[in-house]
C-alpha cells in the first residue's frame, strides 16, 4: 500500500510496529527505506507463509 | 562425513515431531540445452556434466507427469499458492506452443483455491514480438539475464562461436519493457563480475527499466573458489562491489527498482523474513524437474560435484512427497539446525542464513560450512544494517 493510500487502521499498525509516524514516513517520500518499511509492515500484518524463492529466476 | 547425505536422519527427525513443509515452487526444465555458452554457466561449464546425457527437451509424456504431480501435490496439501518457473537451458527453445500448453494445462488443472504464479527465465535471445504475443494471455512473467553494459555482458555471455549476445538481448528487452508487453516483464538477473564497474553495471541494467533485479554471486565453493575469492577472510571483493551498488541504489531520492538481495537483507533487518534462497533462514520449498523427469534439488548444486542435485526420484514413478523426505531437501528446511557450528555462533546468522547453499560446499565436510562468500557477507550485511538503522533512527526521531 503506498503511503498516500494508508488507511487509519494501517496507520496505527505502522506506528505500533515501527514506532514511525505516518508524517515521518511521508517525509521519506518514495525512498528505498520508506518502501522497505511499508513492506515489513504489510508482511507482518498479513503473516503469510514465507518461502525462500529460487535464486535463478526473478 | 558428507553432510547432509550422511548426518540428516529423516526417521529421527520424524520421531522428534519434525515434519517437512510441502513444496511451493516447481522449476520445470522445459529445454535442457542453450543457444549461449556463458563461461560461468552452472549447467554446462562447472562440475556436473550430466546435461550431455539428458534429453534436449522435456517430452510430452514427462510434461504430463510433471503437471499431474504438481497438481496432486497441491491437492494433497491444500496449497493456496504456488509458483512454477519455466527454466532451462533456454526455455524459449521449447517453442511457444509447448510453453503455452504447459501454462494453460496448469491453469486448467489446478484447483480454484490455488493461486498460480508463472515465471519464465530466459537469456533473452529469442524474445520477439511474435513470441511475446503468443504468450501474452498465459499470465507468465518473464525474467531476463543481463550482465550490465555491452562490453561487460559480452565478456561472459557469448554464443558457442564466441559472438556476444548483448545486441540481441537488448532488442528483446526493448520489446518486453515497452508498453505493449510490460505487464509480462518480471525483471533482470545479473551475475556479479569484479572486472566490471559496480555502479556502471547497475546503471546499465536500469536503462531497461526493470521492475526488479537481482545480483547473483558467481558459483563457487571452498574446493573451487570463485574468481578473486581466496581464503583470506580480510578480503571481501564481492562485498565491496555489492556495497558500491547498494549505496547507489539506496541513496536514490526515489526508489528506482527493486534489488532482491538488498531488499531481503533490509526486510530481515526490519524484523521480517527473506523470500530468497540465497539469504536468510526461510525454508526452501522448491523442487526441480529436469527434462528427463528426474526430481532434483536446486540445480545450481551442479556447480559443486557431479550428481549433486540428484534425489534418485522421477515424476514418472514417484510423487513429490517422496522427495520431501530426502536428506538434502530436509537440510534446507531446518533453519539454524542446518548450519555449521561457525554459522550458528555468528551474530549475522539470522540475516545471512549461512549463505547460499551451493557456496558452502567442501568435499571433506559436504555443506556443513559457512559460505565461501562469508567474508563478503560479513562486510555487506553490517553495512546495510548500519545505513538502514541510522536512517530509521532519524525517522523515529522526526
Amino acid at each position: 500500500v503506498p503511503v498516500e493510500a494508508v488507511t487509519p487502521d494501517l496507520e496505527s499498525d505502522i506506528v505500533d510496529i515501527s514506532g514511525i509516524s505516518l508524517s515521518a514516513l511521508k517525509a521519506a517520500n518514495d525512498s528505498v527505506l520508506a518502501r522497505s518499511i511499508e513492506r515489513a509492515v504489510r508482511e507482518s500484518a498479513v503473516g503469510d507463509d514465507v518461502i525462500a524463492g529460487f535464486e535463478s529466476s526473478i | 562425513m558428507s553432510w547432509p547425505r550422511e548426518g540428516v536422519a529423516p526417521e529421527r527427525l520424524a520421531a522428534a515431531g519434525w515434519r517437512p513443509m510441502p513444496f511451493r515452487e516447481f522449476v520445470l526444465k522445459l529445454y535442457g540445452h542453450c543457444n549461449l555458452a556463458c563461461d560461468y554457466c552452472y549447467v554446462y561449464q562447472l562440475a556436473d556434466q550430466t546435461w550431455h546425457d539428458k534429453p534436449r527437451a522435456m517430452s510430452e509424456e514427462v510434461i504430463g507427469h510433471a503437471i499431474r504431480r504438481v497438481v496432486d501435490h497441491v491437492e494433497l496439501h491444500k496449497l493456496q499458492a504456488i509458483r512454477v518457473v519455466l527454466h532451462g537451458g533456454e526455455p524459449l527453445m521449447a517453442g511457444v506452443a509447448v510453453i503455452r500448453d504447459v501454462c494453460m494445462r496448469l491453469r486448467a488443472l489446478l484447483p480454484d483455491y490455488c493461486a498460480l504464479e508463472l515465471r519464465l527465465q530466459t537469456n533473452g535471445m529469442l524474445l520477439t514480438a511474435r513470441l511475446l504475443e503468443g504468450l501474452a494471455d498465459c499470465g507468465v512473467k518473464i525474467g531476463v539475464s543481463l550482465d550490465g553494459n555491452a562490453d561487460d555482458h559480452d565478456r561472459r555471455r557469448r554464443s558457442a562461436s564466441g559472438r556476444g549476445s548483448h545486441t540481441s538481448v537488448a532488442r528483446g528487452l526493448a520489446l518486453l519493457g515497452g508498453e505493449r508487453f510490460r505487464s509480462m516483464y518480471a525483471g533482470l538477473l545479473c551475475v556479479v563480475d569484479l572486472e566490471a564497474d559496480a555502479v556502471a553495471t547497475y546503471e546499465a541494467l536500469l536503462e531497461f527499466q526493470p521492475p526488479a533485479l537481482d545480483f547473483l554471486l558467481p558459483h563457487g565453493n571452498w574446493d573451487s573458489p570463485p574468481p578473486r575469492r581466496g581464503p583470506d577472510s580480510r578480503s571481501a571483493p564481492y562485498g565491496d562491489w555489492l556495497i558500491e551498488v547498494f549505496d547507489r541504489w539506496y541513496g536514490a531520492s526515489s526508489k528506482e527498482t527493486g534489488v532482491r538481495l538488498f531488499e531481503e537483507i533490509i526486510n530481515m533487518v526490519l524484523g521480517g523474513a527473506s523470500r530468497s534462497e540465497s539469504i536468510g533462514l526461510s525454508p526452501v520449498r522448491l523442487i526441480v524437474i529436469d527434462t528427463d523427469g528426474s526430481l532434483e534439488q536446486v540445480d545450481t548444486l551442479k556447480s559443486t560435484f557431479p550428481g549433486a542435485p540428484d534425489t534418485g526420484l522421477d515424476v514418472g514413478s514417484h510423487d513429490l512427497d517422496e522427495a520431501l523426505h530426502h536428506p538434502a531437501v530436509i537440510a534446507r528446511q531446518l533453519g539454524t539446525a542446518g548450519l555449521s557450528d561457525d554459522c550458528q555462533a555468528c551474530s549475522l546468522r539470522n540475516v545471512c542464513g549461512g549463505g547460499y547453499y551451493p557456496h558452502r560446499y567442501a568435499e571433506a565436510t559436504g555443506f556443513l560450512n559457512p559460505s565461501v562468500y562469508c567474508a563478503d557477507m560479513r562486510r555487506l550485511i553490517p553495512h546495510i544494517k548500519s545505513r538502514v538503522l541510522t536512517d530509521l533512527a532519524d525517522l523515529v526521531g522526526a
